[in-house]
Parts: structure tokens; sequence; C-alpha cells
């Protein structure tokens, strides 16, 4: 018997034009799945966490950025579609529930391949009017 | 020449095409504020160079103009390997990306729902390769289904 991995993690949105409604889903863009240039994605197991819950965690992604000043939302991705394309999540727990998502290929066609390839699987939430770092659930 | 060309007026189904380029070139103009120093993002992103926003520039005027349609949603963006990424989304489950690198080189890809993804790469010449106009053909195609 094989047995998929079932975590799920979520990558925030700070920037618009992160999300896009492809067949009546909403899914992330590529933007939203490029790692950074130390070749990690910043993501979130949210798994058995609440939509509130999520928020939450994405208010706090929002208030460590200097750069953003809303969240739009989130796109979810699961562990096994991650493992499938080639990459590995690793848990740092600093902050609570963090992980990256590494591995990715150095060549640069690959890298957009790994990249599409995540968007594509991804799910959003699009939190509409995006939530200003001032206010929204920040517990 | 029709008598709008010839008043120098685009026509009406140019307009959102020529509007959407403006609105791209101007954020282009915007990236060597925002990207064009090491670890613009505070993450060790790569300085994009002034030279990778020239050759996104010229891409950029070589687009055909339905591909600048609203609908496909255009963005253009740096990257953290100091690349200028050209994006589009369609809603028939399309996705396009042109990647302009540090060194005029040219990566595409283009996934088309669960079964295809296509993908190549070549160095800029000043004429957008064949291969990319099939993929913009194919997103056409892909909307107009």
């Amino acid at each position: 018997m094989i047995v998929l991995p079932v975590g799920r993690f979520a990558r925030y949105a700070v920037h618009a034009k992160c999300f896009a409604f492809r067949e009546g889903e909403l899914r992330g863009r590529p933007k939203l799945f490029t790692p950074n240039n130390r070749g990690k994605l910043s993501v979130f197991d949210i798994d058995g966490l609440t939509s509130l819950e999520t928020q939450s965690i994405g208010m706090h992604v929002l208030r460590q950025r200097t750069d953003a000043k809303r969240l739009y939302g989130w796109a979810r991705v699961d562990e096994a579609t991650v493992q499938s394309i080639g990459l590995r999540i690793i848990h740092d727990a600093a902050p609570l529930r963090h992980a990256n998502i590494v591995g990715w290929p150095a060549d640069d066609e690959a890298h957009k391949n790994a990249v599409h390839a995540l968007a594509r699987a991804s799910r959003a939430v699009a939190l509409d009017p995006p939530v200003p770092a001032a206010t929204g659930n920040g517990r | 020449m029709t008598r709008e060309a010839e008043a120098g007026v685009a026509r009406p189904l140019e307009r959102p095409a020529n509007a959407m380029r403006k609105s791209l070139r101007r954020m282009l103009d915007e990236i060597p504020e925002s990207a064009g120093a090491d670890d613009w993002d505070g993450e060790g992103a790569r300085a994009v160079a002034p030279r990778t926003v020239e050759i996104a520039k010229s891409v950029l005027a070589k687009l055909p103009g339905y591909i600048l349609a609203p609908e496909f949603d255009p963005d253009v963006w740096a990257t953290p390997r100091g690349e200028v990424d050209f994006d589009w989304a369609a809603p028939c489950d399309a996705m396009f990306t042109i990647s302009v690198g540090p060194t005029g080189r040219i990566v595409f890809v283009c996934t088309l729902g669960d079964e295809e993804r296509v993908s190549g790469s070549g160095q800029w010449n000043g004429e957008l390769p064949a291969y990319i106009d099939d993929c913009f053909r194919r997103l056409r195609n892909c909307r107009d289904k």
C-alpha cells in the first residue's frame, strides 16, 4: 500500500495579481510560487486549521513584511503534490508552523516548469477586499 | 488606410491592448528603482540589470496586441533571480510565462490545463521566436473555444 503525505500548506499573497480564475477554480499564479534567491519558498502548515486561523497566520506574515500593506489571501498546496514535482518541504517551526519548499532545479527552464506545476496544482482563497495590515484578524 | 488610422487614432479593438502595453511599460520603468540593487526583497534577491529591463522592453514592444487583452490579465515583475517575467493567465486554465534572464536568455513556459506544458529557451535576437508565437495562438484559441 502506498501512503501519500497529507500535509496542507499555505502560501500567502501580500501583493496584487497573485491569483487567477481558471476553469472555475481560483488558483495561484506563478508569481506567488516563485522561491527566493536562496531557493526557499516560505509556506505555513495549515493542516487542521480553520479559515480564520489560516488568515490569522497570514496577518502575522504581512506584519513581518516592509514591502507589503495588504493580505490578498492564500493558495493551498498539499505535500503529495510538492513531492510529485520533485520538491521537498522542510519544517523549521520558526515561526510556529513555518516551513520552506526547497529542492528547486538550478536550470532556468526546469525552475519555471516547477513553479508552473505548483501554481497549476494550487487552490486559492482570496480575501475580498484585501485586509490591510493595520486591521483584520491578527490574533 | 482607415480614416481613424489617418488621424492617428487607434481602432476600438486596439485601445485596450495599447493601454495595457503602456501600463506594462510603466511597470518596467519602475523595476530599476524597486529591484535594481542586490537584496531588494530582503531575502538575497539578485539585482535586475538595466540591460535585462531594456530587453524586456524590446519583448513588450513585439508582443501581439491580442495577447495584451485584459482577459489574459498580463503582468510583469522582477524575480528574485534577477529576471523580468511576463505572465498571462487565461480563464480557460492556461498560464504562460516569458522570462527575460540577465544574459538575454529568454525562457518560456506555457501550461494548458492538466495535460500539457510546453517550455523552451533561446537567446533574444530582437524578434519573438516562432515557438512563443505558437503559444500565443494556442492561448487565444483556448480562450475562443
